[in-house]
């Protein structure tokens, strides 16, 4: 039996503020998304990336308080930090490049979920690469995001969410079944 | 066909000066390297020495970005350029048998349309310790390269060490296609 499968691809066109996967089969044992994205924001400056956020669920998107992530991430020059949030809505900061940062850059992001569908608490690690032809402060961001769902459920459903603006066109996303032995 | 196919392996016998993956077919969705390596300079480096991940021939860091996050030795730090490559940090031959270790990714890149950012998740135990993500952005072509297109698809990748001596005998790089 293959140890990937290939479960769906997204390529935006028009611009949309999330990408969502219902009834995944839970016949894998891991999850992995590739996702090159980049959204449609102009504003700039502090805005130059902007955060993805994602959401699991079992049947429908868990959209309540359930999730608590920790991050470490760098945007500027001498400033690799460490950040985190409990008690929220969704796994945060996933960083992606706006429409104000070098044209035609795209992030590079991978989200893996393994052992979605076991009776713990599900967790999710996290990497994304805003990039941009720039050492300006907040024009470019490297983030590693480890992320957890308070739920004993199988994650059956995911939704990734574009804070405040839409994908881009352009952007891709893939979701990987992957087996273990 | 499978999802993930290995392209191609390259293992060093003898030191060189870079490992190339040309001809890359181009009827995957995303390219992974798995490699392990050390730069093969006769003393180590307080620094540290890097690797690239050059696209379509244009083997000049002047045209790429670099961002790095990365802990090195007790500290966190950052490292930034509009002028460098870097996917991954080693140290030198004196550290054998100890190598560093970098998985490099580049997503989508068969478009057209998308300027090619390569990044690394790469860490190294040795004398001067080093773990990070690095993350690359081909901003201009060579004007006289084989490819003038920032834009195009990669059919070529060339990991060197810039600022080093070259790649030690027993680095090791694998290319992999993913499939969507």
């Amino acid at each position: 039996m293959a140890v990937w499968t290939h479960i769906d691809h997204v390529a935006i066109s028009p611009p949309v503020s999330s990408v969502a996967w219902t009834s995944i089969s839970a016949s894998y044992d891991h999850l992995l998304i590739k996702m090159s994205a980049r959204s449609d924001d102009t504003t700039g400056g502090t805005s130059t990336l902007t955060d993805t956020e994602l959401q699991m669920g079992n049947g429908s998107i868990d959209t309540g308080t359930n999730y608590s992530d920790r991050a470490l991430l760098a945007y500027g020059a001498g400033n690799a930090l460490t950040t985190g949030s409990t008690g929220q809505d969704s796994i945060q900061r996933i960083w992606i490049p706006s429409d104000s940062t070098t044209a035609d850059t795209f992030s590079v992001t991978n989200i893996w979920i393994p052992h979605y569908t076991s009776s713990n608490y599900k967790s999710a690690i996290i990497t994304s690469s805003g990039e941009n032809n720039s050492t300006t402060l907040y024009y470019w961001g490297n983030i590693a995001v480890a992320g957890l769902w308070h739920s004993t459920s199988a994650v059956t459903d995911l939704r990734l969410n574009c804070v405040s603006h839409d994908f881009s066109s352009r952007s891709t996303f893939d979701l990987y079944g992957i087996k273990g032995a | 066909m499978a999802v993930i196919e290995a392209i191609k392996t390259t293992y060093l016998e003898a030191d060189a000066s870079s490992v190339t993956f040309s001809s890359i077919p181009q009827t995957y969705k995303h390219l992974q390297i798995r490699g392990s390596f050390q730069d093969h300079n006769a003393t180590n480096s307080a620094n540290n020495f890097t690797i690239s991940g050059y696209v379509n021939n244009d083997n000049n860091y002047s045209r790429y970005s670099t961002h790095s996050l990365r802990g090195f030795g007790t500290a966190s730090t950052v490292h930034q350029s509009t002028g460098w490559i870097q996917t991954g940090y080693c140290g030198a031959e004196p550290d054998i048998p100890s190598y560093a270790c970098v998985i490099i990714d580049i997503h989508d890149y068969t478009a057209t349309n998308k300027k090619t950012v390569i990044v690394g998740l790469s860490g190294y135990v040795g004398t001067v310790n080093n773990a990070g993500l690095h993350s690359n952005l081909w901003h201009t072509a060579s004007p006289s390269g084989p490819s003038t297109a920032v834009d195009g698809a990669v059919d070529q990748i060339v990991i060197n060490s810039p600022g080093g001596a070259g790649l030690l005998r027993g680095s090791c790089f694998t290319l992999y296609g993913i499939n969507d």
